[in-house]
């Protein structure tokens, strides 16, 4: 199928949600020696790469292992109305080898949002040349990852110094020649990543000149082995600076506190979140760090394989309460293996719910079979400290989901979501947007700003979910609310309140 | 189980015909060693004779030589693949000498012959031996249902596996309906216990996870399950002692424990819990 222009056939789910496939399928290079990184990939990068007020869509792609032909990545332009053309080679996306994940921001700040691409060997940068076409900036900006295996990245802020740093998530060392062949339930399956020697994640400094420093080392960040799977951005204390929140498989998150002068102290166990408070460590897969009880502070909620839930904290300030089991989270999702999540007001009813992209590490033609399938799922913010099964996913076919982004692609107020699967083609759920309530859109741009309406706070991060990046509107549900007041704080301390009318979208800058 | 599949041989020579005899008589009078050197000695005259070899089979797996058994049975099965009752005596025999996972295969192809309880059991069995737990708790319930006596045996068996597969959905009724007849058993009030409170939250299996405690106090798991729940629902001075009896066998508790010697104002003791706790998980990873 030729993909050069994007005409979607939506199928009705329940609800009146409707599903679509989307842009070419997710390669893996899975083979019967299971090479642990064809479970890897998945990321999305959702973003307005062109700056014509709509979002677009990036899929890194995988290709043959251990080393073989790349399949190539896609670039989808968002012509309106659920309409894309895919745009990648005419943009220079095709990619160079196997990649994972995405980060969108503008790090020259030019204007356009750049994009880095994250990958089995290293990372690749590339520069928005502003005409529809981006180059290839790594070496210029004197980016090397040393050939590590990353899989998510955070562009952020680290000193308030008005350009964007880059946080490289590296998974494990992997080495084709001497993986192993393990059994799960007596077939070949993906090894545990005990297997796998841990790596340590990468730091880099923006100099302001395009180029950037490897400061992983004075940093303090290089100082932490782990098998990083995604990382979340947000000033967690509250005392001015982008903090740090990295999910590990199998083994304790690390919470980078941001101490200033480009120094990070680790304290994962100090704030409470290394591993859930029953001790069982977690193979912690996506992250999302958001304001779910609004008030005002952001928490965290990520993705974990079956019999492990999905642990969601409470940031109290200084330190987290684990709620995975006061929330209800723990019963609904003990049974349950995921990847991709994000807060998202599905209902517009101003409390984030959690949605999840399922599916199992292990292969579905391994051990579990076609029970490492699962559809994707929706929690319903109850507005009580409490959440429920959400309505309307439940005839989603089963498959190994990866990515999730959510986001308003045809700007009607309701957040859409797209998924990624493995071996198949991405896909799109349209929201129905009926009976949801009021909204607000503001698009601020620049990560790290704050912005407040009422109870609700969100932050611009381009980091989201598992390997994946949204920089784009913050979307607000608003309940029955007709007129809000807006306050925007930017990373620099400059603060701007407005009031406005609800149901629209608004552009704010300093 | 009784062996009654000795195989009648034709075409033999007197002499042989008389070997034959004097092994069947030796298998039915239980002098499986004299068999197994009559069946090897008419093996060597007539090794082209396939039948010889189950007959052998039989006779080690009666003798308890399985190892030597399961080589024989692999033999006549070679040339004899459908689905029969061999492969239920094979599959047994393989299950003795501890190789379930090969069991499992061949007493699949003896439920593809006869779906019977006897051999649902024997196969969920051999799936439990394995750890494949999701198809040994299926397996058992197929047998329970077939079954007239064992039942409950079978239905408490499927609740443990699909336990131990963590497929709690799945184990929670099965424990739900069984629980009145087992309301003494410290290991099942355990395994309900456990589901209940990750099923449904800490609070739902508390008491039985302290009646199992209360019945069996060695019983080390239920006394680390316990000690969760407890730190769960807040009672941190209740939870220290079944915390420090579990964690030498289980060392994630020690991150619990030290959330409880925190909470009841042992800072050193929650401090050197943690770094146990750190060290220990790290060298698992």
């Amino acid at each position: 199928m030729k993909w050069s222009s994007l005409n979607l056939l939506f199928l009705t789910l329940a609800g009146n949600w409707t599903v679509a496939p989307l842009g070419p399928v997710l390669v893996t290079g899975e083979s019967v020696k299971k090479p642990l990184p064809a479970t890897t990939p998945g990321g999305i990068a959702v973003f307005d790469y062109n700056n014509d007020g709509r979002l677009d869509l990036f899929f890194p792609n995988g290709g043959a292992l251990p080393q073989g032909p790349k399949a190539p990545n896609a670039l989808l332009r968002n012509n309106g109305n659920f309409q894309f053309t895919n745009v990648t080679a005419a943009a220079g996306l095709t990619g160079l080898d196997y990649d994972l994940g995405a980060a969108a921001g503008d790090y020259d700040n030019d204007g356009y949002p750049d994009l880095l691409t994250l990958g089995l060997r290293g990372i690749t940068l590339y520069r928005n040349q502003g005409n529809g076409a981006f180059t290839n900036a790594t070496a210029a900006a004197r980016l090397d990852n040393r050939g590590r295996w990353s899989v998510a990245a955070a562009w952020f802020d680290m000193e308030n110094d008005g350009d964007l740093d880059l946080f490289v998530v590296n998974y494990v060392q992997w080495n084709p020649a001497t993986e192993q062949v393990c059994l799960v339930v007596g077939k070949p399956d993906f090894c545990h990543p005990r297997h796998y020697a841990p790596e340590p994640n990468a730091l880099f400094r923006n100099n302001g000149d395009g180029t950037f420093t490897d400061v992983s080392a004075p940093s303090g960040i290089a100082a932490h082995k782990g098998k990083g799977m995604s990382v979340a951005a947000a000033d967690f204390d509250a005392d001015g600076l982008i903090d740090l929140y990295v999910t590990n498989d199998r083994t304790f998150a690390f919470y980078f506190r941001n101490l200033g002068q480009g120094r990070f102290e680790e304290c994962a166990f100090a704030r409470g979140v290394a591993v859930p408070q029953d001790g069982r460590p977690v193979s912690g897969m996506g992250v999302s760090a958001e304001d779910y009880d609004n008030d005002g502070r952001p928490d965290l909620v990520y993705t974990a394989l079956r019999d492990e839930t999905f642990p969601l904290y409470r940031n109290l300030g200084q330190e987290f309460e684990e709620t995975t089991a006061k929330s209800r989270l723990a019963p609904l999702t003990r049974a349950l293996a995921g990847w991709g999540i994000a807060f998202a007001d599905l209902d517009n009813d101003g409390w984030k719910d959690i949605l999840a992209a399922r599916s199992d590490a292990l292969s579905a033609t391994g051990g579990y079979g076609a029970k490492a399938k699962e559809p994707p799922a929706w929690f319903r913010n109850q507005a009580n400290g409490t959440f429920a099964h959400g309505a309307g996913w439940a005839a989603l076919e089963p498959a190994m989901y990866r990515g999730l982004v959510a986001a308003d692609l045809n700007a009607d107020g309701c957040l859409d979501v797209v998924l990624t699967a493995l071996q198949a083609t991405p896909r799109l759920l349209r929201h129905p947007c009926q009976g949801a309530g009021n909204w607000l859109s503001v698009d601020v741009r620049a990560p790290g700003t704050r912005v407040r309406i009422g109870a609700q706070t969100r932050w611009v991060s381009s980091a989201t979910g598992y390997a994946s990046s949204y920089l784009g509107p913050l979307h607000f549900g608003l309940g029955p609310a007709q007129q809000v007041d807006v306050e925007v704080t930017w990373p620099d301390g400059r603060t701007r309140r407005i009031a406005t009318a609800v149901n629209r979208a608004i552009q704010l800058k300093p | 189980m009784k062996l009654l599949l000795l195989f009648l041989l034709s075409a033999l020579l007197p002499a042989q015909e008389d070997t034959a005899a004097a092994a069947a008589r030796a298998m039915r009078e239980g002098r499986f060693a004299e068999a197994e050197r009559l069946y090897r000695a008419l093996i060597k005259q007539i090794p082209q004779e396939p039948r010889l070899q189950l007959n052998l089979a039989l006779a080690l797996h009666s003798g308890k030589k399985y190892a030597d058994a399961n080589a024989a049975f692999a033999q006549f099965l070679k040339t004899n693949p459908p689905p029969g009752p061999v492969h239920l005596v094979a599959g047994l025999s393989l299950l003795k000498a501890g190789r379930a996972c090969d069991a499992a295969a061949v007493l699949e192809k003896a439920r593809r012959w006869q779906a019977s309880e006897q051999v649902l059991t024997e196969l969920a069995d051999a799936y439990a031996a394995c750890k494949r737990y999701p198809q040994a708790g299926a397996a058992y319930l197929a047998a329970a249902a077939k079954a007239t006596a064992n039942a409950g045996r079978l239905q408490r068996a499927a609740a443990r596996s699909f336990w131990q597969a963590r497929d709690y959905p799945a184990a929670r009724p099965l424990f739900t309906a069984l629980g009145p007849a087992f309301e003494n058993d410290a290991e099942f009030l355990y395994e309900s216990g456990d589901t209940l409170a990750r099923a449904e939250g800490f609070a739902a299996g508390l008491p039985l996870l302290e009646r199992s405690v209360e019945l069996a106090p060695g019983l080390t798991p239920a006394r680390g399950a316990l000690g969760r729940a407890l730190v769960e629902a807040g009672r941190h001075a209740e939870a220290i002692p079944h915390l420090v009896a579990a964690s030498p066998a289980d060392a994630t508790l020690l991150m619990p424990l030290s959330r409880a010697y925190k909470a009841t104002g042992r800072v050193e003791d929650a401090a050197r819990a943690e770094q146990q706790y750190r060290q220990s998980l790290s060298t698992q990873n």
